[in-house]
């Protein structure tokens, strides 16, 4: 059981995990032409782009023996190939030979990792921001060719429709069946999908008996899960047969190496030796039904989460949800894209987000994210049509003359009433108020003059950013269930009767403290003369 | 533990009675019709709460007319007793037992001691109150992980035992031994939760759920009456989960040496020490999830079983049957379910069942 009390170190250091904003981007590569991709701008943390790298393998730099050498792997739209040269044993060039569906603008900033990978002479870079997947896909095409650089084979990835859905695994979890046979002496390679790519093995008959069997390559296994499905080799040879259970939580893995073992085999029983690598088998299980109907297309959804709201897009293909995307995540620290990443692709595999209620043990919530697809999944259940992507909100009329802006600062003081534990600071907020003056003749020469002053503008100019930032905007701009202390003025235009915003109560008391120090002045609402 | 569906066959039969009134066979299924007459719609809109406490993030979601005075009332409880309890904090009123070495303790605080203690003698000491001094040598209190050395784990040792320390229920006054310090947070999780439950009746709630760090406690199934789905968390893969559990009225907690642990020169270190070796147990266990109507017996016993591995866990689970069930995975991946509930549990795997002696 968990240890019952350290406050101080993790409530502190949840205050202090700075709420970097994250909006990736997910548009259809395919569909959209690419235009809607080059429209919106998309920032990643560093934190996130390593919880959504599938490759962990580091390549030694001095291994490699000179010369050129092609890798593929799949990047969003499709797969890039690149070829990279090795002079001295060094990486020298590396160029994208091929990455068609990938759009210009996305390569172009992606090709900035290539930069680094020949800087660094290494692949252990970072994602560029902004091109999550084509740099993933640079990053792991590069690594396959530096695996044959140092001499071993690899067999790459073929288009596969996931379009670097970092959700979907490519392997599969049913077990192909295998009927035991006599075996012929020899050496024999086999190659079936693994979770990130393809699993190769050589197995080896002495005597009639499958005496050994060696990975070859497995690329796209996590290491840690590789070790642990590697169990299932001893297992083979003490039954001589491949049909063992799998590794508890490493299915993919050990399933992997269990069909290529029975691929190998196969050969093995026939005597035939083939060492032609096998297309991978990346057939999505579409047996699984959805619960509900839906019509293809996209569809955001927002849900509450911990930190802030999470918006989330769901896309509908033939009827199922094809692909979740994590669109923005205020204030969610980096291990919430880990959980994410397992509760979307526990949504693709059962094609409902009706699973589980609650997880014994989990210690977060996914409940922000679940209420998010659910949001989006009901949409998608009413559509008739696919929904339109946002338009662009319309700019601001410019002022007229009659319209004047005003803006006052106020000071208070955000003060830990003893219930968490930060350090009192001070804030600064401006106010901005609009003041509409509009004047009437009527038919007797009587003038009218209205002025309506109205808040336009609530921004907290100190601090800018902190590590209690995502406090002061949710209590600023509230949260999909929360009116935030803006909206709350603007409705009822007065700074009179305000609540704060659950879960930012102190920021919340403070910039409501602020507001009614400047009544006066602000003077909202409406007078005829 | 078998959900007790009282409540629901009732309220089913509640319905059965109105509809056949209404003269067109309904399927009970339907949720719209589930709601009996005369209780709010709101019935099927959840009031939810997430705050941070006890040193990790708790959910409490309940259903009903007085779900919002429910929830808020259960999240100021978390906070009296983290308050109370906590070990972080120098003024609450275990810290202050553990600098002077003895007090006179509140009501809860007094019941805590009389559920430890009893757990202590059912389970042969492997759940043990006084473990803290341990946990400090590992490091696991303060983050400062390190392997003590031999010497230091025989000395700490010493101080490790509740049948050192003595306890006057009456007046609720404690004594602790030389060196001796206690930590109630093997138990203080499932006591709140069971707290809350109290207050959802309180409210007439009649569905509800908490999470308090991934120990889950359920009133009731959910409103439209089918029973809650809790995932068990899978320990070799942590973001997956090992199967689902239909069940409702109980709390299910499950206990694992993945939650916290740390690795040193190749070897990995986990938090449940066991109280006989002063070292992270070494019973063959991966996890331990137990269902219960207890909260606190359901959260100590997570912990005990972890310590006594499979077989003594399932003796011990003979012993006790009417009052929990069990879920185990062992290191090599097998897992087994208690009779119990192998029933309501779904798993991929094979899964074998514990059962009882006949």
């Amino acid at each position: 059981m968990r240890i019952f009390y350290h406050k101080s170190a993790d409530a502190f250091a949840r205050r202090l995990i700075p709420g970097i904003a994250v909006l990736i981007l997910s548009a259809w590569g395919i569909a959209s032409g690419g235009a809607l991709m080059d429209a919106l701008p998309e920032l990643t943390t560093t934190a996130e782009a390593a919880e959504l790298e599938t490759k962990e393998n580091s390549i030694k730099v001095n291994t490699f023996t000179d010369g050129e050498y092609t890798g593929t792997a799949a990047g969003f739209g499709g797969d890039i190939t690149v070829k990279v040269t090795i002079k001295g044993g060094k990486i020298t060039d590396i160029a994208i030979v091929s990455a068609e569906k990938e759009t210009p603008s996305y390569l172009k900033r992606a090709k900035t990792v290539i930069d680094r990978i020949l800087e660094t002479q290494s692949t252990e870079v970072d994602v560029v921001s902004g091109a999550t997947y084509s740099s993933n896909g640079i990053i792991n095409a590069v690594k396959n060719a530096l695996i044959k650089a140092s001499g071993g084979t690899v067999t790459e990835t073929t288009d596969s429709p996931g379009l670097g859905n970092t959700a979907q695994p490519g392997g599969t979890t049913t077990v192909e069946p295998f009927t035991d046979g006599t075996y012929q002496d020899g050496t024999y390679t086999g190659t079936a999908a693994g979770f990130g790519g393809n699993i190769t093995v050589r197995v080896t008959i002495a005597g009639g008996k499958i005496s050994a069997v060696d990975i070859v390559s497995a690329a796209g296994e996590t290491p840690s899960y590789l070790a642990k499905a590697k169990a299932v080799i001893s297992k083979v040879i003490s039954k001589q047969s491949p049909n063992v259970d799998v590794v508890s939580g490493a299915t993919y893995s050990s399933n992997g190496i269990l069909n290529a073992i029975k691929k190998a085999l196969k050969q093995a029983a026939s005597g035939t030796t083939d060492t032609e690598p096998e297309k991978e088998d990346t057939e999505p299980d579409t047996t699984v039904k959805p619960d509900r109907s839906y019509t293809d297309g996209r569809y955001t959804g927002t849900g509450e989460g911990y930190g802030g709201d999470i918006t989330v897009q769901v896309t509908i293909l033939n009827q199922r949800i094809d692909a979740i995307d994590v669109m923005s995540a205020e204030g969610e620290t980096p291990s919430f894209f880990t959980r994410a990443r397992a509760v979307i692709t526990s949504i693709l595999n059962k094609q409902t987000t009706k699973n589980v209620d609650v997880v014994s043990g989990a210690t977060y919530s996914s409940k922000g994210i679940l209420d998010a697809v659910e949001q989006a999944l009901d949409k998608a259940a009413n559509a008739n049509a696919p929904e339109e992507p946002e338009p662009e909100p319309t700019p601001e009329p410019e002022p007229s003359e009659e319209t004047e802006t005003f803006t006052y600062t106020a000071s208070a003081m955000c003060k830990d009433d003893g219930e968490e534990n930060f350090e009192d600071y001070s804030m600064t907020i401006r106010f901005t108020v609009k003041q509409e003056t509009k004047t009437e003749t009527d038919e007797n020469g009587k003038t009218t003059t209205t002025v309506t002053r109205t808040l336009a503008g609530l921004e907290v100019t100190d601090p800018t950013s902190s590590s209690n930032w995502n406090w002061i905007k949710r209590a600023v701009n509230g949260t999909s269930s929360k009116a935030g202390i803006l909206s709350q003025i603007q409705r009822d235009n007065s700074v009179s009767g305000i609540d704060v915003v659950t879960g930012a109560t102190c920021s919340s008391r403070a910039i409501i403290q602020a507001a009614q120090s400047v009544e006066q002045q602000l003077n909202l609402g409406t007078t005829v003369k | 533990m078998k959900w007790k569906g009282n409540r629901w066959i009732a309220a089913v039969l509640a319905c059965g009675m109105l509809l056949a009134g209404c003269g067109s066979p309904q399927s009970v299924e339907d949720p719209a019709e589930q709601t009996p007459s005369g209780s709010a719609a709101t019935a099927e809109e959840p009031v939810s709460r997430e705050i941070f406490a006890m040193d990790t993030y708790m959910t409490v979601t309940a259903y009903g007319e007085q779900a919002q005075e429910a929830v808020d009332t259960a999240v100021s409880e978390i906070e009296r007793l983290d308050a109370l309890l906590s070990i972080g904090e120098a003024d609450s009123e275990i810290s202050v037992l553990n600098a002077s070495g003895t007090a006179q303790l509140s009501a809860d605080t007094g019941v805590l001691i009389d559920r430890a203690l009893e757990l202590y003698q059912d389970t042969d000491g492997a759940f043990d109150l006084t473990i803290l001094p341990l946990m400090e040598a590992w490091g696991f209190t303060d983050e400062a992980y390190r392997v003590p050395s031999e010497e230091e784990r025989k000395t700490v040792l010493q101080y490790i035992g509740a049948d050192q320390l003595t306890w006057d229920a009456e007046s609720r006054t404690i004594t602790l031994g030389e060196g001796q310090k206690i930590d109630l947070g093997g138990i203080a999780k499932g006591y709140t939760s069971s707290r809350i439950m109290d207050i959802f009746e309180q409210y007439d709630v009649t569905s509800g759920m908490v999470s308090l760090g991934g120990n889950v406690h359920l009133l009731g199934g959910k409103p439209d009456g089918t029973a809650w789905r809790v995932g068990i968390q899978d320990p070799e893969n942590t973001t997956g989960i090992l199967g689902v559990l239909e069940t409702g009225d109980c709390a299910v907690i499950t206990s694992g040496g993945y939650e916290r642990y740390f690795e040193q020169d190749g070897k990995t270190y986990h938090h449940i020490i066991d109280p006989a070796t002063g070292k992270p147990s070494d019973s063959g266990i991966s996890s331990v999830t137990i269902v219960s109507d207890d909260g606190t017996l359901a959260d100590g016993l997570s912990t005990a079983l972890f310590v006594m591995g499979v077989e003594k866990a399932s003796d011990y689970w003979r012993q006790h049957a009417d009052t929990f069930d069990a879920v185990m995975v062992s290191e090599d991946g097998t897992v087994y379910a208690t009779e119990g509930i192998a029933d309501s549990f779904s798993c991929e795997q094979d899964v074998t069942v514990i059962e009882k002696d006949r």
